[in-house]
């Protein structure tokens, strides 16, 4: 029976200015999810309130079945974080910060951390201060995988890091997730990455979850057409995503068996999906 | 608890050393110059305010995010930051009372009246220092050190104050300290429970603060 790492049932959270509203979705074990919304939607705010950073004031959230709120220190032992910025103090160095790592995790392992480092080129003497914002973030992938984690979090893992770089990364993640047991929930504005990567997506838009599919089947539903404004009038209104007008014409993301016969329609990708999603919603 | 004490101990070593030669500046005054403990008293101050050091330091970092992503609840990085205050307040105890070992063992300063005793006497303020110290601490864990660093000045000030009393007071720039046995029970007790009770109130505060 497939167990899930993640699962979140009608969660919110309320601040003065922006409300993250009754979000529902369970991240099955063994699978990547990616969460995808545009500044401000409520991205870190959701991997806070699974990290029971910041208290909920609605819902329910389980990590590996049990409430991470009752056993949320066990539970940190299994995840591994990679926080948008590596809150590493500036005078560490990679090896103190991997001696002090041995003396957290029951489950560190001083060899693995070390193979990390070498793998992804971080200097062990250099000063936290003086590296770059790519070799800062290597430095949080590193910390993140050496104690055999079962769940990885990431928020923002690939910025700052060189397209050769993140495609390494990006294989590291594809390779974490062979062992079944292993999950990643991870947030990214760049969607690519996660088209590459994950199994599952989540749009998230003012705080409110748009949609949690699979991937494959995201892809497989829905097509991008293109024409003129009276071939996509034709199409219910029902079954368009969102679309775009341009003085060259429309194109509209519709589901694919509302598709006019005889229209040019093409597959879409996430990134397209979201951002037509997003402006419908206004 | 071990790896958060770490951490605190490398952060100190590579931001606090300034706090540290000052301590030991001022000791070598003391132990071979013939100076009152009084002037120790300052560095040992400085020592104690060397956690508050770590504190900001770790919040420029945004370590306080960072440790609440690990397996650490937020009651053992409250308590890394009171233990490290109390092994900086030791180390500058262990300094005074070197100092003033070596004041008393000093031939050069043979016969200006200083004892041992009086040496040790003056230990007994440095638990002061420390719950003085912590003071600010609860504000800092509740509001962050950019807003709670508003009670650290207030405290500096008071600190200062205090020191030009005590000078005015006794007529020395560096005047020294002969405190009764009785009133240095009645200080560790009073510096005992600020230190307790900061110590709680800060573990409450963090507890409940949304980053």
């Amino acid at each position: 029976m497939m167990t899930n790492a993640v699962e979140i049932k009608n969660l919110t959270k309320k601040y003065k200015d922006f409300t993250l509203d009754d979000i529902t979705l369970n991240l099955p074990s063994g699978c990547i999810m990616g969460l995808i919304g545009e500044n401000g939607a409520g991205k870190s705010t959701t991997l806070k309130l699974i990290l029971n950073m910041i208290s909920r004031d609605g819902g329910e959230i389980k990590l590996f079945g049990k409430d991470n709120r009752e056993s949320i220190k066990l539970a940190k032992e299994d995840i591994g974080v990679v926080p948008d910025e590596i809150g590493i103090p500036v005078s560490l160095n990679a090896k103190q910060v991997g001696k002090i790592m041995a003396n957290i995790f029951k489950n560190w392992d001083e060899k693995v951390y070390s193979n990390y480092l070498e793998k992804l080129a971080v200097p062990e003497k250099k000063k936290f201060q003086a590296l770059s914002r790519g070799m800062k973030m290597k430095l949080g992938i590193a910390i993140a995988m050496s104690h055999d984690p079962k769940l990885l979090i990431l928020d923002e893992p690939t910025s700052g890091l060189d397209p050769v770089v993140r495609d390494e990364v990006v294989d590291m993640f594809n390779d974490f997730t062979r062992d079944e047991n292993h999950s990643i929930l991870i947030s990214s504005h760049i969607v690519s990455d996660l088209e590459k990567l994950c199994d599952y997506i989540a749009f998230l838009h003012k705080g409110k979850l748009m949609l949690c599919e699979e991937k494959d089947r995201l892809k497989e539903e829905y097509r991008i057409v293109r024409g003129s404004k009276e071939d996509i009038s034709d199409i219910p209104e029902s079954a368009v995503i969102g679309k775009k007008v341009t003085p060259y014409g429309v194109e509209a993301i519709v589901h694919k068996n509302a598709v006019p016969s005889g229209a040019e329609a093409g597959a879409v990708d996430i990134e397209q999906l979201f951002v037509f999603m997003v402006r419908k919603e206004g | 608890m071990k790896g958060l004490l770490l951490k605190d101990f490398y952060v100190a070593a590579g931001t606090c050393w300034p706090y540290l030669l000052v301590l030991i500046f001022f000791g070598a005054i003391v132990a071979f110059g013939g100076a009152s403990p009084f002037i120790i008293l300052v560095g040992a101050y400085l020592m104690s305010m060397a956690s508050m050091n770590v504190l900001a330091t770790d919040e420029r970092a945004k370590w306080h995010i960072f440790a609440d992503t690990l397996p650490v609840t937020r009651v053992q990085v409250v308590a890394a930051k009171y233990i490290l205050t109390l092994i900086l307040a030791a180390f500058s105890a262990a300094v005074l009372a070197l100092s003033g070992f070596i004041r008393t063992v000093n031939p050069a300063l043979a016969g200006e009246g200083y004892t041992f005793a009086e040496a040790l006497s003056a230990l007994s303020v440095l638990p002061l220092t420390a719950s003085f110290a912590s003071l600010c601490m609860p504000f800092i864990f509740r509001l962050g050190f950019e807003k709670g660093r508003i009670a650290f000045v207030v405290l500096c000030v008071m600190a200062g104050m205090g020191c030009g009393i005590i000078s005015s007071l006794s007529g020395d720039d560096f005047p020294a300290i002969n405190i009764p046995a009785n009133i240095t029970l009645i200080i560790l007790a009073v510096s005992a429970a600020v230190f307790a009770a900061s110590w709680a109130a800060s573990t409450a505060l963090y507890k409940t603060r949304e980053f």
